[in-house]
């Protein structure tokens, strides 16, 4: 009781600042992000409806690019300059992988439903998760700024590879656009890293009374896991920027060696650019799953949530997901086969890349057997997890080529690769994110979004994704680069220059559904219809606490966990949901 | 401009939000709940679902038809091309009948289980049996698509003996061949002695005589230019020229190992060496290739060869492959011939000239902004014949010895001199010497 009466003392100091702005309320921060993370988006969407455009009609003129990128990113014939392509591509691939779907996705639903779901009252360090945001939001604001000043935000590929990211004058967007670019990244890692570790101490040490880990939702786990792999990967890139930031600004030469630009011999040597790469992809790879694991989790939620069905073999997926978080850390080579290094530690590579496909394999089988004899109901948040199985599907079965190294040969970096990326980040993960927004917006907001709006703008994302990324897989087949400005150049991609066309018109649709998403989230927080308390009859904890929260979630006790959270459509319950607070009957099988 | 736009914008957003009140009062009226999906949304989405499930079955059908696994590419110009090829078919094969089945299964649950009221969802939370049957099945299919690849692989990667060595180097934004002349042995090289006239930094211990006597004289005019106007020059200048002197010193030095290495031999090696813009390749014969570069990462990308190797400053990479069709067999193969002749009509239709089959090879890793066209033409010939016929020409004007002015007799005729895009500058310090 002494612990509600404290709680109770909380809400009465909130001033505005404290509340909307430095607040230290998981709730709150978690909104944060997620408005910080769909601003973010925009930018990115729009600058990849641009370089499409670039791509389907180089020899074409737009308004748009004018519009959006204004003058110095054009040349004297008015289109855009292949430097400031390569820009625009760069910032729109930094920005969906670190900003939207890392940030944006962790910080956003593992800042909301960790302590929600775990029966906490908020997260274990309200300041450094605080922190956190403001981190993130300085480096978001500091990688928007790089795109507006003179010499261009970098500019060599969201990988950064050096020695083009270090030399300016390979390419002028490796001057003060990278410098920027890595001052940004550097605070981003600093704000995914305090926040992993909130997360992870949160969900140790703060789980209610009965919350075993085996009654943890699978959100919590697959943000868990998340967490672990961002704080094992993510050092590793920071030592990767700082060192690549000494090579460009203090003259070591780890990456550098027997250079000669500009006319003259650098006096850089010894260096390895093949060092950077086993550092970023030592990070890259975990990255895809850091992007990928909170959408499943989310997932696995949502799909036994609306098909009142246990989400079926939950420790199965428990397993597959510490299988893909451990395997996700010795597969970095399979980015670098081609680069010269020894085969025989290619083969290792693939065998062990091969691998991450059989726990992928179990989770979608398990996915689809949770739908098997469900009671299905079509929320949007639904529609979008039964989108993200179905990408994941597609998208996984591409990686199966990608990650054998023979096949790899004739594909690398080529479009394929955009395609399968794309499909698995682009759209599974993404799909994901869009699934949480729809389903806890209630949580979020006390509001319900409009479902009308969300079926259109779902059936349109799903078909222009596909109409997108599909084609795109025969582009790279035959044989069309990324990062290419134009292919007007090569008369044998002529062939491909039809898909091309399809690719942008559907990009450009894809984007102009999101205006539905962002119309709908918007005006649901203002006119949106009042919430109950458990809109969607779920088990879990999120779903005790009133709809109007204070700091620290439920008034009175914390709630005391009995069951697992999948007792949907429970043979023993006269109800189709059991909530996990129910305890139970006399006679009942814990799971 | 910009602000009527987003005049219309707000405007629209307006009568947007205007609407969509008007939707919620009503829904509001019928009493509905926003959490409910009704019967008839039910309706609409599991058609929607349908539809959506047909038309990605028939359009990737379509693609995989229309397209198929290279489009546009061609039958494998190359003998372990056609390894990679046979691989690709084994694992679309398996690939695509598993993207059907899971598909399937997905939209076909998603469809027929949707909601009904009253119906109450079968409790099935786990089961060993099925959970080991697809760990199980998809473990044995991997093993054999790991087991096929690394088959492949082994083979593939290993490098032949006796190979036609040529190098390719990559700049911004070019490719340079270097054939290894009658010793099939290419002379050493080192960036620190890149000029135009020598734009593969080849290195000959002539060539460190004159360059040593070269630096050696500038580091003297510039300590003089000091000594005489030290007083008069503005400190940034001054820094400069100091800065300069500082990094010629220290070239010098970096000349001892490279003259250490250097034998009578790889100076042979190194003057027959021949530099040409243009990849000559005989068919049936095989090659090793190795890739340097001189200014940032670049990859070697031959699509027809199905081949590529990235090209890294500071180390050297190698590859190897075997050309079994030649440009002249690839232009009378139908598949290439329906191919172009499409491609040929679309190109003069939207004025373009027309364009014959050729091999390529393009850059494949970002380099910067001319990134999209650094690209080199490739021929493959039928005979060793018609190869040397080029070959010897090449060698008459083309050779390192010829390029760097260190041989007297081709500098009289200094039109041969020129490496195509390359002026030719500082040739009298060479030759001085």
């Amino acid at each position: 009781m002494a612990e509600h009466t404290h709680e109770e003392g909380h809400h009465h100091h909130e001033s505005f600042i404290t509340k909307f702005l430095f607040s230290q309320d998981h709730k709150m921060i978690s909104k944060q992000f997620l408005l910080t993370a769909m601003f973010m988006g925009i930018i990115a969407v729009i600058l990849s409806v641009l370089f499409r455009l670039q791509i389907a009609w180089p020899d074409e003129e737009f308004q748009a690019m004018k519009f959006f990128l204004g003058d110095s990113y054009l040349g004297t014939d008015g289109l855009l300059k292949p430097d400031r392509y390569l820009a625009i591509v760069t910032i729109h691939g930094t920005i969906m992988v670190f900003f939207v779907l890392t940030g944006g996705l962790s910080g956003t639903f593992s800042n909301l439903l960790i302590p929600l779901q775990v029966g906490a009252r908020d997260m274990a360090s309200g300041f450094l998760n605080m922190l956190s945001f403001w981190f993130f939001l300085l480096s978001s604001v500091i990688m928007v700024f790089s795109l507006m000043i003179e010499s261009g935000p970098a500019s060599s590929g969201w990988t950064v590879y050096p020695p083009l990211s270090i030399l300016e004058q390979a390419i002028p967007g490796s001057g003060l656009g990278m410098t920027l670019w890595l001052t940004s990244m550097t605070l981003f890692i600093a704000s995914s890293l305090i926040g992993a570790l909130n997360y992870i101490v949160t969900i140790i040490n703060l789980r209610t009374i009965g919350m075993k880990m085996t009654r943890l939702p699978l959100t919590i786990w697959a943000f868990f896991v998340t967490a672990i792999l961002g704080v094992l990967s993510f050092p590793v890139l920071v030592s990767a920027v700082l060192l690549l930031l000494m090579d460009k600004t203090f003259g070591t030469s780890f990456y550098l060696s027997d250079i000669f630009i500009g006319g003259e011999a650098l006096d850089a040597s010894g260096g390895s650019p093949i060092l950077y790469q086993h550092l970023f992809w030592f990070l890259g790879h975990p990255e895809v799953y850091i992007v990928l694991l909170p959408a499943l989790g989310i997932t696995s939620e949502i799909v036994s949530t609306n098909s009142r069905k246990p989400i079926f073999g939950y420790r199965a997926m428990i397993g597959s997901i510490l299988a893909i978080g451990f395997l996700s850390f010795i597969v970095w080579g399979h980015h670098m086969f081609i680069t010269g290094m020894n085969p025989f530690i290619g083969g290792i590579f693939v065998f062990t890349t091969l691998l991450i496909a059989i726990p992928s394999a179990v989770k979608a089988f398990n996915y689809i057997t949770t739908l098997w004899k469900g009671n299905i109901r079509y929320t949007p948040a639904m529609l979008f997890s039964i989108g993200l199985v179905s990408t994941f599907i597609t998208g996984g079965l591409t990686g199966i080529i990608l990650a054998d190294a023979t096949l790899d040969i004739p594909v690398h970096d080529t479009y394929f690769v955009v395609a399968h990326f794309h499909i698995v980040m682009g759209l599974s993960a993404i799909f994901g994110m869009f699934a949480g927004v729809y389903h806890w917006f209630p949580k979020m907001y006390g509001k319900m979004m409009n479902k009308k709006l969300g079926f259109a703008h779902f059936w349109m994302t799903i078909v222009s994704g596909y109409g997108v990324f599909f084609p795109m897989h025969f582009v790279g087949l035959a044989g069309a680069p990324r990062r290419y400005y134009s292919n007007t150049e090569f008369a044998f991609l002529d062939h491909v220059q039809d898909l091309n066309e399809v690719i942008t018109i559907f990009a450009i649709i894809g984007g102009l559904a999101q205006l539905i998403f962002f119309f709908n989230f918007f005006y649901s927080i203002y006119a949106g219809r009042k919430t109950t308390q458990n809109p969607w009859k779920s088990n879990t904890l999120e779903w005790t606490t009133p709809v109007e929260m204070g700091h620290g979630n439920w008034p009175g006790d914390l709630p005391i966990v009995h069951r697992w959270p999948y007792d949907y459509s429970n043979p023993d319950h006269e109800e189709d949901f059991v909530p996990q607070t129910v305890p139970l009957k006399e006679g009942e099988v814990a799971h | 401009m910009k602000f009527l736009i987003i005049i219309v914008i707000v405007l629209v957003i307006i009568t947007a939000a205007q609407l969509m009140k008007v939707y919620e009062h009503s829904s509001r009226l019928r009493g509905k709940d926003e959490a409910d999906v009704t019967d008839g949304e039910t309706k609409f989405n599991a058609g929607m679902l349908l539809v959506f499930y047909l038309a990605l079955m028939i359009s990737s059908t379509y693609l995989f038809v229309v397209y198929g696994a290279r489009p546009g590419l061609g039958p494998s110009a190359s003998e372990h091309g056609n390894s990679i090829d046979s691989l690709y078919d084994i694992n679309w094969i398996i690939l695509i009948t598993v993207y059907y089945l899971t598909q399937t299964l997905l939209f076909v649950f998603s469809i027929k289980y949707h909601q009904k009221k009253g119906r109450k969802a079968v409790f099935f939370s786990h089961s060993t049996k099925l959970e080991l049957l697809w760990t199980v099945i998809p473990a044995v299919t991997l093993a054999g698509i790991i087991i096929a690849g690394l088959m492949v692989w082994n083979k593939i990667t290993a490098m032949p003996e006796n190979a036609q060595v040529i190098e390719i180097y990559a700049k911004q934004f070019d490719w340079t061949v270097r054939y290894s002349g009658d010793d099939n042995t290419l002379g050493n090289t080192d960036f620190k002695v890149i000029e135009s006239n020598n734009p593969l930094g080849i290195v000959t211990t002539d060539l460190i005589d004159a360059k040593e006597l070269a630096w050696k004289e500038e580091i003297k005019k510039i300590e003089a230019t000091i000594e005489a106007e030290g007083d008069l020059t503005p400190d940034d200048q001054l820094a400069e020229m100091k800065d300069k002197v500082a990094r010629l010193n220290r070239q010098l030095i970096r000349m001892t190992p490279l003259r250490k290495v250097q034998t009578p031999e790889s100076n042979l090696a190194a003057n027959d060496d021949i530099i040409v813009k243009e990849l000559y390749l005989v068919k049936d014969k095989v090659y090793e290739f190795k890739f340097r570069s001189r200014d940032v990462i670049h990859s070697a990308l031959f699509p027809h060869f199905r081949a590529q190797m990235n090209c890294v400053p500071g180390m050297t990479t190698r590859l190897s492959f075997k050309p079994t069709i030649s440009t002249a067999e690839m232009r009378k193969n139908p598949e290439v011939i329906a191919q172009y002749k499409k491609t040929n009509e679309k190109r003069v239709a939207e004025g373009k000239e027309e364009v014959d089959f050729n091999y390529l090879l393009l850059c494949n890793k970002i380099c910067g902004g001319s990134h999209y066209n650094m690209q080199m033409n490739i021929v493959v010939v039928d005979t060793q014949a018609e190869f040397d016929a080029w070959y010897n020409k090449q060698k008459e004007t083309k050779t390192f010895a010829q390029l760097a002015g260190l041989v007297n007799e081709v500098v009289e005729t200094p039109a041969a001199t020129v490496v195509s895009d390359t002026a030719v500058t500082a040739h009298e310090t060479v030759v001085s010497h």
